[in-house]
């Protein structure tokens, strides 16, 4: 089996699961078709699990990244920039896997460059400028103008 | 790599290093023509010594057991993302802890204890001697390639000083240890078939081939079976992600390099357990460096890198054959092949693979 294959990517960091493997030993079939089974969920193209990971185009590696991440049930989750390099179609399955993983009672926590990102998926906004939090506000509370004047170190009251 | 992902698996794990050999026999026999030598014949010579007879091929697998050691050594370091150069050094140690053992338990000890507890021997031996710069590599930031070369030379010193100061017996003026007593003598390959009454002619062909085998089924369930494997190639492929994972890639570093030197040290099995029944120098004579090729040659991968041994041990034995029965040709010119050997499968192994891949397409698209 080629080293660096989707299916030893979609397990790096969760190789001592029970599912990954038994006293020792890697259980690569099974490995092999739970990655099978990732990459029709997450619509990861080409589905071919003994595929090196570096052979797939960055959005389908991120996608692979994200159902390593997601498909575990985690309590808490950072996730920084998920849909960068990702197609549009896959963007909005990922929002409804992060809002998901909300509902379930995950604790998210999202960095994101992108405004649209923020108010389509956040609950509460933290906005950063050089390297400082300027601002906290609610989801309702936000405007894309708002973000972008605290973004650029606009004070607001 | 992008040339090789365009190559059907088959072709790039058969055609392509068999492409490439032949590129290599093409070229030494222009050099060989150019000396005014037979090709044709000395191809002839060679692979007759090699393989045309019991004791040639005995020859040719025994030298092959060897490669197969300091093969995987490089292996399983390039595995966890290391270039061992010093499978030379850790061969050397591994037959001093070997000989070590032997002279150590050869007169109380049983054959059956005493063997297994010399490749044990060799090999922490070598695993020590490879531990080293494997350490320094992990938590000192010193380059592994740079620290395996000098602990080559420190290597042979050190056996120098030993063998001519402390093993050499009263008396004898070789730099050579005493010989093992019986129990110490790993059995030849034809004194075992003997046993089982099947006639073999007698050659320095011993058991270390078996463990050889053993070593490289080992190594293959240690990369690609083991979750220990798996660390170990994830540290390999990328060091960053695999922190990232809660690897710790400096305690990998340290175990590839561990099981690389243990594996080189078990040469000692075959030189000094096998064949020479004493300790003395130069008994690697380059093997650590021609494992180097032969991982190579066989793609990092267990049956390739027997395969590879096989074809070096042929090119030693048949290369020997070669000089004995060709006037005029000197054992040098197998250097020559095997350097054609390292340059057309290791440094220019894909040079070929978009050229193959494009026949294979268009031999596709005619059938």
């Amino acid at each position: 089996m080629c080293p660096r294959t989707g299916t030893r990517a979609a397990v790096l960091g969760y190789e001592d699961d029970a599912q990954a493997s038994r006293y020792g030993w890697m259980r690569n079939t099974a490995l092999r078709e739970a990655t099978a089974r990732l990459m029709e969920r997450f619509d990861v193209r080409p589905r071919d699990a003994t595929l090196p990971s570096a052979s797939f185009s960055g959005g389908n590696q991120q996608k692979l990244v994200l159902a390593r991440e997601l498909s575990r049930g985690p309590r808490v989750l950072l996730v920084g920039q998920p849909t960068r390099g990702v197609d549009i179609g896959a963007i909005e399955f990922i929002y409804g896997q992060l809002r998901a993983l909300r509902d379930a009672g995950c604790a998210l926590l999202l960095v994101s460059s992108e405004l649209d990102e923020i108010l389509a998926l956040a609950d509460r906004v933290l906005v950063m400028h050089a390297g400082r939090i300027v601002g906290e506000r609610p989801i309702d509370e936000c405007t894309e103008a708002q973000l972008g004047l605290m973004m650029a170190g606009e004070a607001l009251a | 790599m992008s040339g090789a992902a365009a190559l059907p698996r088959w072709a790039d794990l058969w055609l392509l290093p068999l492409f490439n050999l032949g590129l290599a026999l093409a070229a030494a026999g222009v050099v060989v023509a150019a000396v005014g030598q037979d090709p044709g014949q000395v191809l002839a010579v060679l692979l007759h010594g090699a393989f045309g007879s019991a004791r040639g091929f005995s020859y040719t697998l025994y030298y092959a057991t060897t490669f197969i050691f300091t093969g995987l050594a490089v292996a399983v370091a390039f595995h966890g993302g290391l270039f061992n150069i010093g499978g030379e050094g850790q061969a050397v140690l591994g037959g001093l802890g070997t000989a070590l053992v032997a002279l150590w338990g050869a007169s109380f000890m049983p054959a059956w204890l005493l063997l297994p507890l010399m490749a044990c021997g060799g090999a922490l031996f070598g695993m020590a001697w490879a531990a080293v710069p494997g350490w320094l590599q992990a938590w000192r930031g010193s380059h592994v390639v740079i620290t395996t070369i000098m602990f080559n030379f420190l290597a042979s010193t050190l056996l120098v000083w030993l063998l001519v100061e402390h093993l050499k017996p009263a008396g004898s003026m070789a730099p050579e240890s005493a010989p093992f007593g019986a129990a110490a003598q790993l059995p030849g390959l034809h004194q075992a078939l003997g046993w089982l009454g099947i006639e073999w002619p007698a050659s320095p062909l011993n058991l270390s081939l078996l463990l050889a085998l053993a070593a490289a089924a080992g190594v293959y369930l240690l990369l690609w079976r083991l979750r220990a494997g798996y660390r170990l190639r994830a540290v390999g492929s990328s060091p960053g992600a695999a922190a990232y994972a809660g690897i710790d890639p400096k305690r990998q570093v340290l175990l590839a390099m561990a099981i690389s030197g243990a594996l080189a040290g078990l040469v000692g099995m075959n030189e000094i357990a096998g064949v020479q029944h004493k300790l003395l120098l130069e008994y690697v004579g380059g093997a650590g460096f021609t494992g180097i090729a032969v991982a190579l040659m066989g793609r990092n991968h267990p049956a390739g890198i027997v395969l590879a041994s096989l074809l070096f041990g042929a090119l030693y034995q048949g290369g020997a054959e070669v000089a004995f029965e060709v006037s005029g040709f000197s054992r040098d010119m197998v250097v020559l092949l095997q350097g054609f050997i390292v340059l057309f499968s290791g440094a220019m192994a894909y040079v070929a693979a978009p050229v193959l891949a494009r026949m294979l397409r268009s031999g596709a698209a005619h059938g």
